[in-house]
């Protein structure tokens, strides 16, 4: 009990709490650390597997298909694929910000960061979606210029074109909700570094 | 190995301030629990770096503060808006009874509740302080001058001594 007549001392009745002992080993935080390098590692190599799929691909339809607009369109989207696998390498991957610095000048760090993800995410259109499009255009206007020759053709183009649509509107405005939900941080941190 | 053995270094010496930061801090047991492993992880990762740029402490310090704020920020509790200054505790009268604090226990609790209840750096100031830190090295883990530190540690002190019942606070007593 503190006596009331006497001035407590915060500071030592801070201090006195009970601690538990620290059970977790060095090698435990290794392992823990290891752990989340390899989940990064893993999402990284996911993307780069993709884009090479993706190259792979339209690389074989090249070989594949004799017709001119189908050709140019599996170039442009193999170039559209390669620009967008240099642009999240460069562009958008994360920045790691160093924690051994001031809080003040971390949280800073981490509204330009947030600031960052979110034009990323917000101009998704420009780098992920539209160095697509001239490609894909070309690739299905040849397709279906090749179905249209086909015997029996019943101009099977209609559905994939309005799939293809709706999966670009999809991820457009997937992204833009991204955005919109670092809106939130974003202004509590610029009240707390105003 | 360097690394490991700051580390071994630094749990031993801030190894129990670290677990006042999380329960000052946090209020969810869980939460608890995964922020100080969460902290003790990016320590050992970022002490690969240290050379003795500042003192092991301050390091300790800001680590952990910041990989605290990254925790809160990306659960998105941070609510800077809706919290209290330590203006706003100094000139507004506490509403709880100092009657209340009649135990250590109870001043401890009161203290939890009142870091969770600061904006911050409001309330990394407070923890620092009550961690018995000096002015000018609160100033280097939080980010502020030495001066804005000096002034939220006598508004602290203000409320503290309200809030125990007690008047002029001196060094560590209120």
């Amino acid at each position: 009990m503190m006596a009331k007549s006497e001035k407590p001392d915060v500071k030592a009745i801070w201090g006195a709490q009970a601690v538990e002992p620290n059970l977790v080993s060095i090698e435990q935080i290794r392992a823990k650390a290891d752990k989340f390098q390899s989940a990064v590692r893993r999402r990284n190599r996911i993307e780069y597997v993709a884009g090479v799929l993706v190259v792979a691909g339209f690389g074989w339809y090249i070989w594949i298909f004799r017709t001119p607009l189908m050709r140019l369109g599996s170039l442009l989207i193999i170039a559209g694929t390669l620009f967008i696998m240099a642009w999240l390498h460069f562009r958008v991957s994360a920045n790691p910000i160093p924690s051994q610095i001031s809080f003040m000048d971390y949280m800073s760090r981490y509204r330009e960061e947030l600031r960052r993800q979110q034009t990323a995410l917000r101009t998704v259109w420009l780098w992920y979606l539209g160095p697509l499009v001239p490609g894909l255009v070309l690739f299905t206007i040849g397709m279906s210029r090749l179905v249209e020759h086909a015997p029996g053709s019943r101009r099977p183009m209609g559905p994939f074109l309005v799939v293809m649509v709706t999966v670009f509107a999809g991820v457009w405005l997937f992204n833009l909700w991204g955005a919109r939900k670092l809106q939130r941080p974003i202004d509590e941190l610029s009240r707390l570094l105003a | 190995m360097k690394q490991d053995d700051q580390y071994a270094q630094a749990v031993a010496s801030f190894g129990p301030a670290l677990q006042r930061l999380v329960r000052g801090f946090e209020a969810d047991a869980d939460r608890r629990r995964d922020l100080l492993q969460e902290i003790h992880i990016e320590l050992w990762r970022s002490l690969a770096l240290f050379e003795e740029q500042c003192s092991l402490r301050t390091w300790v310090y800001r680590v952990a503060h910041n990989v605290y704020a990254s925790h809160v920020i990306r659960s998105r509790r941070l609510n800077y808006a809706g919290a209290a200054s330590l203006d706003d505790l100094a000139e507004t009268p506490e509403r709880d009874n100092p009657e209340v604090i009649a135990s250590e226990q109870q001043a401890v609790a009161w203290l939890h509740q009142t870091i969770q209840r600061l904006k911050p750096p409001d309330a990394q100031v407070m923890w620092l302080y009550l961690e018995d830190i000096d002015a000018s090295e609160i100033a280097d883990v939080v980010g502020i001058s030495p001066g804005a530190v000096a002034t939220r540690i006598h508004r602290i002190k203000t409320i503290l001594a309200r809030m125990f019942q007690n008047g002029g606070p001196d060094d560590g007593k209120v």
